[in-house]
């Protein structure tokens, strides 16, 4: 459930301003907090709790930047906040770009008939499956990039992590889904030709 | 004055950040251009290019949500109140 809300003293919220800004925005911001809450109640009260705390702080709120991005951050921020859940280290960070960039370079190829069993209809719930149960780093990056279509800076600024981090974990999310993929259409019997994607060092 | 051509492993290195608008419209165009002419990058460029287009259409349609937007109407406009 939503925290109890305490309004500080100084901030006397004009709420149709604050409501014309940021209601338009619920949608998309109930579609990222089912993405990390994998639940469809839990993504309410989060949102709910989103709605409040952006209240509290709307004094804060740059009016020049994008209500989006902050109510973004502010979600992810609670989410993370209120679940208790601390944000596991990954082994891939900047330091290991270099490499992650080497290994694209391999131009691994992709089974022929991949891209259209992608296209199917019956592997939307695989992608969003396999999306939704990434490790934790790699995919609040991919869905803020992916289904949110935030530009990496944007999604750097929301993560609070350099844009180089952003564009390592993304590059990894991809090559984990592309893998999750390939076996779920193997198991699934879908047709696809020879062995693929060729494992790729990083080193 | 012509660009120098990319070379393919500076494609492959930037086909990302390509796909995702990330390069500034030079870079943009080089690799465009690299694209348009080079067979084995070409399809690489392809794959993954329907890969992210799958990988956005699997996003979840979140449904109608008047209920929700009307509950946190109604909890900010407690809230107000109550802090006043």
């Amino acid at each position: 459930m939503p925290q109890a809300f305490e309004m500080p003293e100084h901030a006397t919220p004009d709420l149709p301003s604050f409501e014309g800004i940021t209601l338009p925005l619920l949608p998309e911001l109930l579609r990222f907090a089912r993405s990390l809450t994998h639940d469809q109640s839990n993504a309410e009260d989060l949102v709910q709790d989103v709605y409040l705390t952006a209240l509290r702080s709307w004094h804060q709120y740059d009016p020049m930047s994008d209500c989006r991005n902050w109510l973004f951050t502010i979600c992810r921020h609670r989410f993370y906040r209120v679940s208790s859940r601390a944000q596991r280290q990954v082994p891939v960070e900047d330091a290991e770009l270099e490499s992650l960039t080497a290994a694209a370079l391999t131009m691994s190829s992709t089974p022929p008939g991949f891209v259209a069993v992608l296209e199917q209809d019956d592997m939307r719930e695989a992608i969003r499956h396999a999306m939704e149960t990434l490790p934790e780093p790699f995919r609040d990056v991919a869905i803020l990039v992916d289904w949110h279509e935030h530009a990496y800076a944007t999604a750097a600024g929301i993560l609070g992590v350099p844009i180089g981090t952003v564009r390592s974990r993304l590059f990894r999310a991809r090559r984990i889904l592309q893998q999750r993929l390939l076996a779920h259409a193997r198991d699934a019997g879908l047709t696809l030709t020879p062995p693929a994607i060729r494992t790729e060092s990083a080193s | 004055m012509t660009m120098p051509m990319l070379d393919c492993e500076a494609v492959m290195r930037q086909l990302w950040d390509y796909l995702d608008r990330e390069l500034t419209a030079d870079n943009m165009h080089e690799l465009e251009l690299h694209l348009e002419q080079c067979e084995k990058c070409r399809p690489q460029a392809e794959f993954r290019r329907a890969f992210r287009g799958a990988v956005h259409e699997a996003r979840e349609d979140v449904g109608d949500t008047t209920a929700l937007t009307a509950r946190i109407r109604a909890a900010l406009q407690a809230a107000v109140r109550d802090g006043s």
